[in-house]
């Protein structure tokens, strides 16, 4: 079993670096969720100059890499540090990665899921929002009785998509802005990891099984959810693709 | 005796395309009207004007001697007081052609939603009546089920129970069958006749004929966005004045 050592060593040191990859997806994701639905509904609205705006937003914030936002965003930040947070008593809060990457990946995903509640307002049956109307709702009962649960509904399964490519993409922050002290994510210790012996294979690999297993939890969570948002449906599961194995004819 | 339900001289016209030139409707309380006419001819636009889901161009709509106040011009028109606009329309019981149940509800919270929300009424009552309701229309056993595991003509009470437990004073239906086979639109019509032996006031706007001339006292024939022939049901179809009328009843009966 001495094959196994070097591997439960890196699963126990690469732990704790595991921690801060599901701290920014933690501390981004409810944030970006609330946020990307008022700037679908921002996009939808009737007023052009809060449609325009939103729109504006998200087309910025999908068009380019979140590689550059995280870059400019610090550099943006750093240049402010002298003229606004230092006088303010703010840099050690405002420069920091564990403030700075999350608000970055909120600013992100909020685009990214705006887009996918705003496709799926597209598609709410007109039907039943006419019938709400005949009936006399307001604007705000509309919504929650109509817009509200089909909106969730048709965005989730690419929601979840959303969730878990945020959720991945958390590797790129320590990439781009400072690494204070032993504060390391799982690329970054993987890295520094590889750097001792080279061991590619080892390390990465190791590092990737944290990602499958924290994926793994978000699926299982993400699909209950869906189950239950599906609950209406026909047999009340999701209709899923099955594989058939076809191995004798 | 006054209306209970008036709408007057209403226009509306899509683009270019003027689908009602002034077409005045009127209902006594307890009076069943049947709005006949080729696809078309307006008949659903004119349905959808009196609780306003179309805004008219110009005319009024009254409920009960209220006039729904409007603002501005076309194509910018639009109702003058939305909480007065919400009002009357929980007043109005309305059925869609396409049921348009809220899927995610199921079959008793459909029917239960508008009067605990809108209404504001007691939700254990509401819910007496909803399975009274449901009791009528006959699928109280489908209380708990969702839309989709019914079939179109449950659906379809379904939709009925809903709009009547608002307790409308008058009820809207926009061709209740037409998206359901023969078999199906028995079971609807079946509710519909009985809502009409209560005494319920009820426009109806209809592609049957048969059941116009039975259930309704009397009978609206629109053609090209006005009325070309209005009485009875017993005039309309048994004694037509109008080529028009004539040449669209005939279309359908055999020889």
């Amino acid at each position: 079993m001495d094959f196994l050592a070097p591997i439960l060593s890196d699963i126990q040191t690469l732990a704790v670096p595991s921690l801060f990859n599901i701290y920014f997806a933690f501390a981004s994701i409810p944030v970006g969720f609330l946020f990307a639905i008022g700037m679908a509904l921002g996009k939808n609205s009737k007023n052009p100059v809060i449609a325009h705006l939103s729109a504006g937003y998200i087309y910025a914030f999908r068009g380019s890499p979140l590689f550059i936002q995280l870059f400019m965003f610090y550099s943006i930040m750093l240049a402010l540090n002298l003229p606004l947070w230092k006088p303010l008593g703010w840099s050690w809060l405002v420069l920091h990665p564990l403030f700075l990457g999350p608000l970055i990946l909120t600013l992100n995903t909020t685009a990214y899921s705006a887009e996918i509640f705003y496709g799926a307002l597209q598609a709410i049956p007109r039907g039943e929002v006419e019938a709400a109307r005949a009936f006399g709702m307001t604007r705000y009962q509309q919504f929650r009785t109509v817009v509200w649960p089909n909106m969730i509904r048709l965005a989730w399964p690419a929601y979840t998509n959303e969730v878990v490519f945020l959720f991945h993409a958390t590797a790129l922050i320590y990439f781009t802005l400072p690494v204070i002290d032993e504060q390391k994510d799982l690329m970054n210790k993987a890295g520094e990891l590889f750097e001792r012996d080279y061991n590619v294979f080892l390390h990465f690999s190791v590092a990737a099984l944290y990602y499958l297993t924290i994926s793994l939890v978000i699926f299982f969570v993400f699909g209950q959810i869906y189950k239950y948002l599906m609950r209406h449906m026909d047999s009340g599961q999701p209709r899923r693709l099955r594989f058939k194995p076809n191995y004798l004819r | 005796m006054a209306p209970i339900l008036e709408a007057r001289d209403i226009r509306k016209s899509f683009g270019l395309l003027e689908v009602l030139k002034g077409v005045t409707v009127t209902a006594s309380k307890g009076e069943v009207i049947s709005l006949i006419g080729s696809s078309g001819s307006g008949k659903s636009t004119l349905l959808r004007c009196i609780n306003m889901l179309e805004i008219p161009d110009s005319g009024s709509v009254a409920l009960d001697g209220e006039e729904i106040r409007m603002a501005g011009k076309p194509p910018h028109r639009h109702p003058a007081d939305e909480a007065q606009l919400r009002r009357i329309r929980s007043k109005l019981g309305m059925v869609f052609q396409s049921f348009n149940l809220w899927s995610h509800l199921s079959v008793i919270d459909n029917v239960m939603e508008a009067p605990i929300k809108v209404q504001k009424r007691d939700p254990e009552e509401v819910r007496e009546q909803a399975l009274e309701l449901l009791d009528k229309v006959g699928i109280r056993e489908k209380a708990d089920s969702y839309a989709s595991q019914l079939s179109g003509g449950q659906q379809q009470r379904a939709a009925i129970a809903r709009a009547l437990c608002i307790n409308p004073e008058v009820m809207l239906f926009d061709e209740p069958t037409s998206a359901l086979d023969p078999e199906l639109e028995v079971e609807v019509l079946r509710v519909i006749r009985l809502l009409a032996e209560e005494g319920r006031t009820m426009v109806l706007v209809t592609h049957d004929m048969k059941f116009a001339r039975d259930v309704a006292h009397r009978t609206i024939f629109l053609h090209n966005g006005m009325i070309e022939e209005e009485g009875t049901s017993d005039e309309v179809f048994g004694a037509t004045r109008s080529e028009r009328l004539k040449q669209f009843l005939s279309a359908g009966a055999p020889e």
